[in-house]
């Protein structure tokens, strides 16, 4: 219809927000799982607890919440940040606390028996880990790690609930000048739903390039 | 400096947990429709009839790939101005959210119907029931086994996903505590409260279902 | 066959401990409450074939893999070649040393697994390279080199670029035995090897450790239920029951006339099946 046309460049402009938005959490939350998963299952105990602590707490709010509690919080204790770095901060919170336990159980699913067979040629730990366990863990990680990161397009449309411009709310702002909300929310969804589905799409194909060994 | 006042808190507890009550009753709707609607959807991945079959998974695959704040917006904005107007607030979550879970426990359902056995079905057939006499009797009891933990984890997330309503103004958990903040402005206290009550109400979920699951499944 | 650098260094009898490749003084080991090492002593010289057997429970399998370390223990000592396994000594008592120095000892004492535990995303060629390539320091072109050599001697040459998924039980296993002598090891552990294997494939597993045994190069400890091979191929048999070491000697000693009840009952049970 016209009036999409008319105003689509404004959604585009939300779009290249959600996928910046999305982008860099999903690289970060990866490297703060990562981090994250290898400290819960090897790191000293103190750390392991802390991991752990952090871990449940983000798994048993609501992303809203933890993204408010970051939005709002933050300023409020007199830290300044500007809007987008807090939703970055806020969603990668989110994004490392489910990527921690997608390492875990995937390393943790590697039997003790590669571990054995590393230590009975000599590698150290870190040759362990690197030569060993992580590939093999790899593999295992792609498909809840395709499944989260889906997760984290989708939840970037909260933001828009703290005036960050993205495609939902941009969205929103057509509508209320329009008046015209269905084709709007059509073009949202289809948008989405070829930026999430592209992305599963993307990770299925990367899922078979590390089972080679099969 | 911030000083930390908890006695604002406590004066407006009752706030907090009408709210989370709701989001709980609103959580609880929602599965309830939504399993029917996966119930339906299931069946129709499962049966040998193309279209169905067809169909169902377009629903699927489309409402598992767009943000759950969309279909709420469109349920509550989009749906009056094709003349769907009787839904409130409330009401239009509960749909948004039961179309949204919908899709999920399509696939839960899926898993389970499949997981029942062609023994146990054939012996079915063999005393003389029925093809949906088989489906009453039979895969339906094995297959609540199965799901029975993955439906206790959706009930969990949709309780977490009900914040979503404080977009729309609906009385949850997470609105309260937006009034409450924005009446007080005690931003530090308001979201360490709603976090902990989501925090405990989840937790505690997850210990009770787990042992409604055992009770359950005693007869396994 | 040529002498390996393992043979020529075997060959060579060591000053400390008595020139003895494996020192074993009072060793105990509980897992939790459960004593599963009840006071071991053993001596194993440099190229000794030394055969393991008693019944499941028996411990044998612990006594291997404090060997090596993948157990600790908790009293006793455990010397490698005149150093101590796994731990120093602190003033009497046992402190466990870093990861880096365990595994700077474990390089010498290679194991082979009852259920392989071969590197399922690495080929045959990787797996056995991976050791001297970044535990020997060997260059990738040597390491392969040497990785070749080495699968060529377990038979294995027309399979250096098979992954494991493609390789039968008795195939993986020769390569996870190549893995072990590619370390040019002092000792090879063997830990049950060939229980898990169908039996048309334990016999070509078997002959490889044959002739391992045969070329008098390096220390081997086997724990097996393969009879046959034991009385064939041993220098000596060690009989472990209840945690102990119950008796030993060489294979006719053990198998024709032997001592204690316990060993008589085992073999009963082994041989009239």
């Amino acid at each position: 219809m016209q009036v999409v046309l008319d105003n689509f460049h404004l959604m585009l402009a939300g779009l290249f927000v959600t996928i910046q938005l999305s982008l860099q959490v999903i690289l970060l939350g990866t490297l703060v799982g990562i981090v994250g998963g290898v400290l819960l299952l090897y790191g000293p105990g103190l750390v392991r607890g802390l991991v752990r602590v952090y871990v449940d707490i983000i798994r048993g709010l609501p992303l809203l919440v933890t993204i408010f509690i970051i939005f709002y919080g933050i300023p409020a204790i007199g830290i300044p940040m500007p809007k987008f770095t807090a939703a970055v901060l806020a969603l990668t919170f989110f994004a490392g606390a489910h990527m921690t336990e997608i390492v875990r159980g995937a390393i943790g699913s590697i039997p003790r028996g590669q571990t054995e067979a590393g230590m009975s040629i000599g590698l150290t730990f870190l040759q362990r880990l690197r030569y060993v366990i992580f590939p093999q863990a790899i593999r295992r990680m792609v498909p809840p790690w395709v499944n989260l990161s889906v997760e984290l397009i989708k939840g970037s449309s909260l933001v828009s609930l703290v005036s960050i411009t993205d495609l939902m709310l941009s969205t929103q702002e057509i509508l209320e000048r329009t008046a015209k909300p269905i084709p709007f929310y059509i073009t949202a969804g289809v948008i989405y739903f070829i930026l999430c589905y592209g992305f599963a799409t993307f990770g299925n194909r990367l899922e078979r390039r590390f089972a080679y060994y099969d | 400096m911030y000083i930390l006042r908890w006695q604002v808190i406590l004066d407006n507890l009752s706030m907090l947990l009408n709210g989370l009550v709701m989001g709980l009753a609103i959580a609880v709707a929602s599965i309830f429709i939504g399993a029917m609607i996966g119930l339906c959807a299931a069946f129709a991945r499962t049966s040998s009839n193309r279209t169905l079959n067809r169909v169902a998974a377009t629903y699927v695959d489309v409402v598992r790939n767009i943000p759950l704040l969309l279909i709420i917006f469109f349920v509550y904005f989009g749906l009056p101005s094709l003349s769907i107007s009787f839904l409130n607030h409330i009401a239009s979550l509960i749909l948004a959210m039961a179309i949204y879970s919908g899709a999920y426990l399509t696939e839960i359902f899926r898993a389970g119907i499949l997981a029942v056995s062609r023994g146990h079905l054939e012996a079915g057939r063999s005393i003389g029931l029925t093809h949906w006499q088989v489906v009453r009797y039979v895969t339906l009891p094995l297959m609540f086994r199965t799901v029975l933990p993955s439906l206790s984890n959706t009930l969990i997330s949709l309780f977490k996903d009900t914040s979503l309503g404080s977009a729309i103004s609906v009385p949850e958990l997470t609105y309260a505590g937006s009034v409450l903040n924005t009446n007080t402005w005690r931003i530090v206290e308001t979201w360490t409260a709603v976090g902990a009550l989501y925090l405990g109400t989840c937790y505690g979920l997850a210990f009770l279902l787990r042992r409604v699951e055992r009770r359950f499944l005693v007869w396994a | 066959m040529q002498d390996t650098a393992t043979e020529r260094r075997a060959a060579q009898p060591r000053p400390e401990q008595g020139g003895k490749m494996i020192v074993i003084q009072d060793l105990h080991k509980w897992f939790g409450q459960y004593e599963v090492l009840r006071g071991i002593d053993l001596e194993v010289t440099p190229g000794e074939v030394l055969v393991i057997i008693g019944p499941s429970g028996s411990g044998k399998t612990t006594l291997l893999r404090c060997i090596n370390f993948l157990e600790e223990y908790q009293q006793g000592r455990i010397y490698i070649d005149g150093k101590l396994m796994g731990y120093r000594e602190q003033g009497g008592r046992l402190v466990k040393l870093p990861d880096r120095e365990v595994s700077k000892m474990r390089a010498d004492v290679a194991m082979v697994f009852q259920l392989f535990n071969l590197f399922p995303h690495m080929t045959a060629l990787e797996n056995v390279a991976l050791g001297p390539m970044k535990v020997r320091g060997l260059s990738k072109q040597a390491a392969y080199a040497r990785a070749r050599e080495v699968l060529e001697r377990v038979g294995l040459a027309d399979k250096v670029e098979a992954y494991p998924s493609k390789l039968s039980g008795g195939q993986q296993q020769r390569v996870g035995i190549a893995r072990a002598l590619a370390m040019e090891p002092k000792i090879i552990l063997f830990d049950e090897v060939t229980s898990a294997l169908d039996p048309e494939l334990v016999g070509e597993v078997l002959a490889v450790m044959k002739q391992l045994a045969q070329s008098h190069g390096v220390t081997m400890l086997v724990v097996t239920h393969e009879m046959l091979f034991a009385r064939e191929v041993a220098d000596r048999i060690v009989f472990m029951d209840g945690g102990k070491i119950v008796e030993q000697g060489t294979p006719e000693a053990v198998f024709t006339s032997p001592h204690s009840e316990r060993l008589r009952a085992f073999l009963k049970r082994f041989f009239e099946r």
